[in-house]
């Protein structure tokens, strides 16, 4: 088929087919990619690794012309580009499939690509579509029925309908952001064959993953993000999982807050075999079992979206669990209710700040003041206790430290480690027996940060249980005593402070089986 | 209250008055055009509504159930549910106050008065929990449910003041005439301006501090913003819209209550809503959801409404052109609203630690450290 012949043939090999030169982009607080460079040449399929939040998809929507850099230059074959919009970016032939796909369930796979045909008429040509999406289809071996509707297809199909999509407009350089988290490992194994299908033929592929299995199976050369900048770039061929996980993770340290050992006493929490499935059936949470003591800090490793935020929300009360079990005090149980959960002595910090810690347009007082109101106290009658609620703010806010012009200001006017602090102040105030802290330094600057993670170890040498989740390995590996490594909505591993090193974090992590550990680890140590 | 909120308010109050103007004029315009005398027909509007001491009073009647239809739509609101049932609500109540009147013990005026709103705002709450008690066990939309029993309700009131309401011996459909000791005491006499205009006031002063000062009122104001935030922080939040909405229907009936039991004709007719219950949320949206803004709100309405009649009498212009002054001024709010939201908007990203949010997921990503 003519559309499978070799893409770019005419260009010369040794020009890249897409270079990043020095592109820096920040965002209010943060700088989201420094100084980053890179490139990827025709025929190729290059892995970016990084943690979350290393700025992998901020560099991307910069490539795919959704965000612009505030330095820094792109260049396709050899010649400089600007691009401004995603439509600059597809006249150039890039093409992204995002994690989330952006189809029309109701239509079908070549009506879906007919919306978006470039020099689309009023009435599309659908039949001359499906014929093209056919011969891709075929060149490919995409598997893809032109005349399926969308909605009825696997996400592995979708995935391949994007694929479908991104050739079908005259993509050569093919972005693929986390392709492979919603994918079974038979649809995986499929990709990685299209995958270097394509590059056979000489287009350009961007594999964007955190996981080191994949990027072996699959990639010829890994660029390493770290906190927004290459930590470097390595063949594949030369190099191992050990290594790219050293490179991933770092070894510098930003900060240290001392903490002492912990001095466990008794059980405060515990797990057996939780279980939570979604909607659709997935299993969100897959039999995760712990005892969490007093005074001492689990710390749950894991990338995000692996039943973290399931987790929390299950101890927490806002949602049920489906299996499993699970005891904060006295009895067992399969869910609490919120309130309840505060009166054993628990306290929350969520990780969506935003959505549901704090309610934006209230104000500071009313941030602080929420769970005492719904536990019944500051309140005489049903009257809020304006005296005693004023002190209590003010008190919070001079130890907490938070900057706000009045506690009567709407808390989305403070800055977002001051919202943390409020958040902070609010559940600390009740000197919590079991506190659930969910990504509590994330979006914080290292200043704000570093208090939030002295105030927990603080609390941990009072007595509290801490069950920290967090995405920043360096965050977990300083606090926690234990640190579970959790994948999959499993606690893959739950290792005791002095086995968890980077190395193996960083191996649990990238989806290695804890039988292949052992052999891994010696060659980390030799 | 500090200065950004003051501000704020100012300017909300600033454009409603602006957004009045600029509706009576368009409606004047309207009216030239049509070839009236737009200058009289001002006049005449003016007149109708603050001309005498009697069309002053006669539009101060018209206030309280406006203002109490609106509080209704405002508690309601704050947990942003849509109660669009106001108007069957208040139906609802000016049956059980008339029933109560007509058919119950003969009682002192003030204890009488009493059971008779009483009753009135129990069965309209009632009427209002059929919406809420769906939503709550059935997920049932509730702007759906409410409109759909006020429609029922209508169908009510035309059965009952044809049948088992009906004033024996009366050719028209009217029910019984409210015994003395159930009407509200007039303020002025011989006008239907009676004591429950100082009731609606109690009413806007006790939402006020229900919703500033109570714990009933952070919650619902909590779970408004922000419901999932309400619940993690350990509030029943079902409960608390269902209570709220079951006040809103209260206050409906409340309304209901003081119109039969109130105004000049002392009965229960098929009409006698006026549509106060749609005009009153109309009066809750000018006012912006402030309890404190609806008084004035109400007046204006109300002043179109009688100033309307006398335009119509006077200078032969047809009172529907109220109803576009009406649509004018609340679609100039509406977009007023939008206009300080986005004002605001504009202020707070300049200092929003967060970035702005380009494009869903992106956010997230700069989160992230």
């Amino acid at each position: 088929m003519s559309m499978a012949q070799t893409v770019g043939s005419d260009r010369s090999p040794t020009v890249p087919r897409l270079r990043l030169c020095g592109i820096t982009k920040r965002f209010p607080g943060v700088v989201a990619n420094r100084d980053v460079s890179l490139e990827v040449h025709g025929g190729e399929v290059l892995a970016i690794l990084g943690e979350n939040g290393a700025g992998k998809s901020t560099l991307m929507n910069v490539v795919s012309g959704m965000l612009q850099p505030e330095s820094g230059s792109i260049e396709v074959d050899g010649k400089p580009v600007r691009i401004r919009n995603p439509a600059d970016a597809r006249k150039l032939g890039i093409g992204m499939v995002y994690q989330h796909f952006a189809l029309v369930p109701t239509l079908t796979v070549a009506e879906n690509l007919a919306l978006g045909a470039s020099g689309t008429r009023i009435f599309s040509n659908t039949r001359r579509i499906a014929e093209q999406v056919t011969g891709l289809s075929r060149a490919y071996h995409l598997e893809v029925d032109p005349h399926a509707v969308v909605g009825d297809l696997s996400v592995g199909t979708r995935q391949r309908v994007e694929i479908v999509k991104l050739l079908f407009r005259g993509a050569e350089i093919l972005i693929f952001d986390e392709p492979t988290s919603v994918l079974t490992p038979v649809e995986w194994h499929h990709l990685v064959r299209i995958l270097r299908n394509l590059a056979a033929e000489g287009h350009s592929i961007i594999f964007i993953t955190h996981k080191l299995d994949e990027l072996m199976q699959v990639a010829d050369r890994c660029t390493v993000l770290r906190h927004g900048e290459v930590a470097g770039t390595v063949s594949v061929a030369a190099t191992d999982k050990a290594q790219l996980a050293r490179m991933t993770v770092g070894r510098e340290i930003l900060f240290q807050v001392s903490t002492k050992a912990a001095r466990p006493g008794r059980v405060v929490v515990a797990a057996e075999g939780l279980t939570m499935r979604s909607d659709d059936g997935r299993p969100r949470l897959d039999g995760v079992s712990f005892e969490l003591r007093e005074g001492e800090i689990l710390g749950v490793a894991g990338v995000d979206g692996n039943g973290q935020r399931e987790l929390a929300r299950v101890l927490t009360g806002l949602d049920a669990a489906t299996g499993g079990r699970f005891r904060f005090g006295d009895e067992w149980r399969t869910s609490i209710q919120p309130i309840d959960f505060y009166r054993r002595g628990g306290a929350y910090i969520p990780e969506d700040r935003h959505h549901t810690s704090v309610a934006l347009e209230l104000s500071v007082r009313d941030n602080l003041l929420m769970k005492e109101l719904a536990l019944g106290r500051m309140q005489r009658g049903g009257v809020v206790s304006e005296r005693a609620a004023d002190e209590y703010c003010t008190t919070l806010m001079q130890e907490f430290d938070v900057r706000a012009p009045s506690p009567r200001v709407r808390i989305r006017q403070l800055s977002g480690g001051n919202q943390q602090k409020v958040v902070l102040a609010r559940e600390l105030s009740r000197t919590p027996q079991l506190l659930i802290a969910a990504q509590p330094t994330r979006g914080l600057d290292v200043g704000a940060a570093e208090f939030v993670m002295r105030r927990l170890v603080a609390e941990k040498e009072r007595g509290c249980a801490i069950l920290m989740i967090s995405t920043e390995l360096e965050e977990v590996l300083q606090l926690s005593d234990r640190v579970a490594v959790m994948v999959d909505g499993r606690f893959l591993a739950v290792l005791d402070r002095q086995d968890a090193t980077y190395e193996r974090l960083g191996l649990l992590l990238g989806g290695e089986a804890v039988d292949d550990l052992g052999g891994e680890l010696t060659e980390v140590d030799a | 209250m500090n200065t950004e909120q003051l501000r704020e308010s100012v300017l909300s109050v600033a454009l409603a008055v602006a957004a009045t103007i600029t509706g009576v004029l368009l409606s004047m315009l309207l009216v030239q055009a049509t070839g009236h005398d737009a200058g009289a027909a001002a006049r005449a509007l003016w007149d109708g509504a603050f001309g005498s001491r009697r069309q002053i009073y006669l539009t101060a009647a018209r206030m309280p159930a406006l203002i109490l239809v609106a509080l209704g739509w405002i508690v309601a609101f704050r947990s942003r549910k849509v109660n669009l049932g106001l108007e069957g609500q208040v139906i609802i109540g000016g049956i059980f106050a008339t029933l109560v009147a007509v058919e119950g013990p003969s009682l002192p005026s003030v204890p009488a008065i009493a059971l008779s709103c009483i009753v009135a705002m129990i069965a309209a709450a009632v009427y209002a929990a059929i919406a809420a008690v769906l939503w709550a066990k059935r997920g049932v939309n509730e702007i759906v449910s409410t409109l759909m029993l006020t429609f029922i309700a209508r169908q009510i009131v035309e059965w009952v003041v044809r049948g088992p309401m009906k004033a024996p011996g009366k050719a028209s459909f009217q029910s019984k005439l409210i015994p003395g000791a159930f009407r509200w005491p007039e303020l002025a006499n011989g006008t239907p301006f009676s004591a429950d205009a100082i009731l609606s006031l109690v009413a806007v002063a006790a939402m006020v501090f229900l919703i500033n000062r109570t714990v009933f009122g952070f919650k619902l104001r909590l779970t408004g913003e922000n419901d999932e935030c309400s619940r993690h922080a350990g509030v029943s939040t079902v409960r608390v819209v269902v209570l709220g909405f079951l006040l809103s229907g209260a206050l409906a009936g409340l309304a209901g209550a003081g119109l039969v039991l109130g105004g000049e004709r002392h009965m229960l007719t098929s009409g006698f809503t006026g549509n106060v219950g749609f005009t009153g949320i109309v009066v809750a949206l000018v006012a912006r959801n402030s309890p404190i803004g609806s008084v004035p709100a109400a007046l204006l309405f109300a002043a179109l409404a009688t100033g309307g009649g006398v335009m119509q009498a006077r200078a032969d212009v047809p009172s529907e052109i109220v109803f576009i002054t009406q649509g004018v001024i609340v679609v100039l709010v509406a977009c007023s609203g939008l206009l300080v939201r986005a004002l605001h908007a504009r202020r707070v990203d300049a200092n929003e630690d967060t970035p702005p949010r380009v494009q869903p997921g992106l956010a997230s990503v700069a989160d992230a450290t």
